[in-house]
């Protein structure tokens, strides 16, 4: 059997995880340091890129850290001096290196990191869902979500273009285990980077210094305009996104342009989903997706264009009610929320038509989990 | 078209590896495809699934198979109930199924060609070329596949692999 | 407040039966075993009791990973291909 499926883009296929299309991306953005912590399911990105450097095949220092907080630290350090960095975790590595993140987002120092997404015990559990890469919303970190290996290939060298143009570091989301550990057919594509741009370099001998305590309107007016360069960072995203693969910029829109009903997702699950919005349009009925691809800087103005029937499906809470839910219901629309698929939960194609035609039939509450 | 594919095996016995092999074969033939473990820890002997997706278009569900058109079964010992109008086992012997049945001893081509792991027979090569045989994935991708999943060590599979797609049989 | 996800109990056979995980197991030579416990302390998973005149090893959970073995200074533990 052979088909022309596959054949239609250029550059080669590989079959890959996402995980290691990641650390495919990595290799060719050319990072100066790598510094990480192994953590599930995030482990196999910084063992490729350790294989990566032990072979030659990419010139960086490795910087093997005895903790996730250490690893940002690491990176932070790294990235005042100039260097082009990366790191990637999950979870508990996440929560662990919290501290740093600020530091890092606060420093407007541009670093990409991958994290896949999986849940924050208690209960303990090594499964998908997005409770840990939420809790950078309030950091000043640009937030990023991918659907496929592809995707997640594509925006982590666009991270590293984007935060070193805005000065603000970059998160690359997967979905633990349904991306980080399913291979699938992506075309790397050779992608050449800019050279390392940043606001400024310390180096030694020069007599300044870092982040020394402020007083006064200092913390204000820094926080002020990193929310502004936040903002203002869509714009970028969106102009080089058709040089990293044209996934539509801020958000994907499937099948929405005679939509009565939106669906709000991000992430790896949404495949699934889409799939039963073929089945749904198919019937007949007017759905369509609005697929976040970033959490941070918020797609607004694409909230905005929705019409009047949304649906969030959240895989973290903030309270009752899912985080998108609240961010989306910010935008001024009226939404109704669903929880879903926490700890790896699977919600698949059928969970996903059943939950939908629930919502086409108006028969959803404002708020409800799916258990 | 969208074939799903689930193999039944356990921990250790190369499952994983087969579903990356087939997947990688049938991306060689144009095809997009998806290689999935079975989520969790991973447990030599335990019983595990892995699965493959193979379709001419883009393939975006990535939750595990629940019912699928092909069975891959490395142990006769694995009990399984289900519909797939193909089954594809690991035994000397058929047995009654009301789809398709193919059969190899794997473990025994797995042994002669030296591919085994503190006492397991690794089957993954022979399997791969028992299932590619079934699925009508070229020798040629196969071959191909392997030397990309394997590296310097995909020359005994390879050998392993061509004589179980040669010799299995089916009902 | 349904606090089955935070506090649970071992049960046995949670996992099924783990015996069937086994490619080796350990036979015990009666003749050859001091009955020391050795093998009892040591046994990951807890299959392994006083027997009559040697020690019983439950093979419905052995996964046969043959700590008994190397610990059992008699040496009355072989590992035997399944």
């Amino acid at each position: 059997m052979r088909t022309e499926g596959n054949r239609n883009d250029s550059g080669i296929k590989k079959l890959l995880t996402s995980n290691e299309a990641i650390a495919e991306a990595v290799r060719i953005a050319k990072p100066d340091v790598i510094a990480a912590y192994p953590i599930t399911p995030q482990s196999p990105i910084v063992e490729r890129l350790a294989e990566m450097v032990g072979s030659g095949e990419l010139d960086a220092s490795f910087v093997r850290v005895e903790s996730e907080h250490s690893a940002m630290a690491v990176i932070h350090g790294a990235a005042t001096a100039g260097a082009r960095v990366f790191t990637a975790t999950s979870s508990h590595g996440l929560a662990y290196m919290f501290e740093m993140c600020w530091w890092i987002a606060g420093s407007r120092l541009p670093a990409v990191m991958a994290v896949a997404t999986r849940s924050i015990g208690a209960p303990w559990n090594i499964h998908g869902d997005h409770t840990d890469i939420m809790s950078l919303r309030d950091t000043g970190w640009i937030i990023g979500m991918a659907e496929s290996a592809q995707e997640a290939f594509d925006m982590t060298l666009q991270a590293f273009a984007v935060s070193e143009e805005v000065n603000i570091p970059f998160a690359v989301g997967i979905d633990a285990f349904t991306m980080s550990h399913t291979a699938e057919v992506v075309e790397i594509r050779d992608v050449r980077l800019p050279e390392r741009r940043q606001a400024y370099r310390i180096l030694p001998g020069m007599e300044v210094a870092v982040n020394a305590v402020t007083v006064g309107d200092a913390r204000m007016r820094a926080r002020y305009d990193l929310a502004v360069d936040l903002e203002k960072s869509a714009e970028v995203i969106e102009r080089t996104d058709n040089e990293f693969g044209s996934h539509g910029g801020l958000v994907e829109k499937y099948r929405l342009e005679d939509a009565e009903y939106a669906v709000v997702m991000a992430g790896g699950w949404c495949g699934d989903a889409k799939d039963a919005i073929d089945m749904l349009r198919d019937e007949g009925v007017k759905i369509g997706m609005l697929r976040l691809r970033f959490i941070r800087p918020f797609p607004e103005k694409a909230v905005k264009g929705l019409p009047s029937e949304i649906l969030v499906v959240d895989r973290a809470n903030t309270g009752i009610r899912g985080i998108l839910g609240i961010e989306t219901s910010s935008c001024g629309v009226e939404v109704e929320n669903v929880v879903a698929g926490l700890g790896g939960l699977d919600v698949d194609v059928d969970n996903f038509y059943r939950l939908f035609r629930k919502f086409v039939d108006g028969k959803l509450e404002k708020v409800e989990w799916l258990i | 078209m969208l074939i799903e594919v689930t193999i039944y095996c356990r921990g250790g016995q190369g499952g994983v590896t087969t579903a990356r092999i087939l997947a990688t074969a049938a991306m060689l033939q144009g095809y997009y495809s998806q290689a999935m473990p079975q989520f969790g820890p991973e447990r030599r002997g335990a019983r595990v699934n892995a699965y493959i997706r193979i379709s001419d278009r883009l393939i975006r569900r990535r939750s595990p198979v629940k019912k699928p058109d092909v069975l891959v079964i490395f142990d006769r010992k694995i009990e399984v109930d289900s519909e797939a109008e193909v089954l594809i086992l690991n035994s000397p012997e058929p047995f009654s199924s009301s789809g398709k049945v193919y059969y190899v001893d794997a473990t025994e081509i797995a042994e002669k060609n030296g591919l085994v792991n503190a006492g397991w027979a690794i089957l993954s090569a022979p399997m791969s070329g028992a299932v590619a045989r079934a699925l009508d994935i070229e020798l040629s991708a196969l071959k191909e596949a392997m030397y990309a999943e394997l590296g310097t060590r995909a020359e005994k599979s390879f050998n392993a692999a061509k004589e179980a797609y040669e010799v299995v049989k089916w009902t | 407040m349904d606090l089955s996800p935070i506090i649970s109990k071992a049960t046995v056979a949670s996992a099924g039966e783990t015996g069937s995980w086994r490619n080796y197991r350990p036979a015990v030579t009666a003749d050859l075993c001091s009955k020391c416990g050795n093998c009892i302390l040591y046994c990951p998973e807890g299959v392994i009791s006083e027997g009559g005149d040697s020690v019983e090893i439950d093979y419905r959970f052995c996964k046969g990973c043959g700590v008994c073995k190397e610990v059992c200074e008699q040496r009355a533990i072989e590992m035997i291909p399944e």
